[in-house]
């Protein structure tokens, strides 16, 4: 019985061994960075103007929607006016006006995400990231801390402690901020 | 080593000393554990091993294929409680891991399909526990010291 527990726990601990060598390094920190990314990126699509690629028309209760299965930042970037009204309102930070949270905002939504998905100074984008995170936590969502932004925020820890891996620019060109 | 080169080596492992693996691993664990419980106990019935009514209905909804609603809703319940406690504890991580995964691919293909975005972020966490395990202060990482 003893002999059937050893073998098991042997397989058991040469298996995950394994896993952790193929999978718990450069592959875990690019979907790390490419998920909290997404993120941030998805939201920042709601805050400015987009230009839609590859439309498509779904029907809703016979009604026509516009829909689009890419959709990217216009350039030069254009804050919605909803943006702004929104910072003013429910967003409302303290010490900062409304406009200028907007900006803030928008510009790390757009600048970090794609730092991260590069892998350029991820250390730097996953710190601005979780300031980012518990601002939203303390003054926009406070409910949504588990389930939500505590998953943001383990996300930013674990790239700002162990780097973006091999899978990035960083590391290409030895950048000191990466692992 | 140059002096250049032992400064960029101490900038660059000082967070990785600040958090070390079974800081992260415990963070982790605890950042999964809560929601886990909660929507196992927002969906159970009166009794600890019921199953509330209204999550056997939902189940209907979603459309899983091969298991009927009733046992697809008691692992939904059951697993959440199960998972939420060996995780709290670090028993087995990495198997709980590999099943959080699958349970979050279930939740994207029948659950809420327009929700993925949302599924996705907790799927990147589970795979870390399923890549790395829960630490060295865990059940697991005491059974793995014991057996060294």
């Amino acid at each position: 019985m003893s002999n059937v527990l050893a073998r098991a726990h042997s397989l058991y601990v040469s298996v995950f061994n394994a896993i952790e060598k193929f999978l718990g390094g450069d592959l875990l920190a690019l979907l790390a960075r490419l998920t909290l990314a997404g993120v941030f990126w998805r939201s920042l699509l709601t805050k400015v103007e987009t230009v839609k690629l590859f439309k498509y028309t779904e029907y809703i209760n016979d009604f026509p929607v516009e829909r689009a299965h890419v959709r990217l930042p216009a350039f030069p970037l254009e804050i919605r006016p909803a943006t702004y009204h929104q910072f003013n309102g429910d967003f409302a930070l303290p010490l900062l006006s409304g406009e200028i949270a907007a900006l803030l905002a928008t510009l790390g939504e757009f600048i970090l995400p794609l730092l991260l998905l590069f892998g350029v100074l991820t250390r730097f984008a996953a710190a601005g990231l979780l300031v980012m995170t518990l601002v939203i936590q303390v003054f926009v969502y406070p409910d949504a801390w588990w389930g939500t932004h505590a998953l943001w925020a383990v996300m930013c820890l674990y790239l700002m402690s162990r780097g973006p891996g091999r899978l990035s620019l960083d590391h290409m060109f030895g950048n000191r901020f990466a692992s | 080593m140059n002096k250049v080169s032992v400064v960029k080596t101490q900038i660059s492992s000082k967070p990785e000393r600040f958090m070390p693996d079974w800081v992260l691993g415990l963070i982790v664990r605890l950042s999964i554990v809560p929601g886990l419980w909660s929507w196992g106990r927002a969906n159970a019935g009166d009794d600890w091993l019921d199953v509330s009514p209204e999550i056997i209905s939902a189940v209907g909804y979603w459309q899983i294929p091969l298991l009927p609603d009733a046992l697809v809703a008691q692992l939904a319940v059951w697993g959440a409680h199960l998972a939420a406690l060996t995780l709290l504890l670090g028993f087995l991580s990495r198997i709980v891991g590999f099943i959080l995964i699958l349970a979050g691919g279930v939740y994207m293909l029948w659950v809420a399909p327009d929700a993925w975005q949302s599924a996705i972020v907790f799927e990147a966490v589970a795979f870390y526990l399923f890549a790395r395990g829960s630490g060295a202060l865990s059940i697991d990482g005491a059974l793995a010291a014991t057996a060294r």
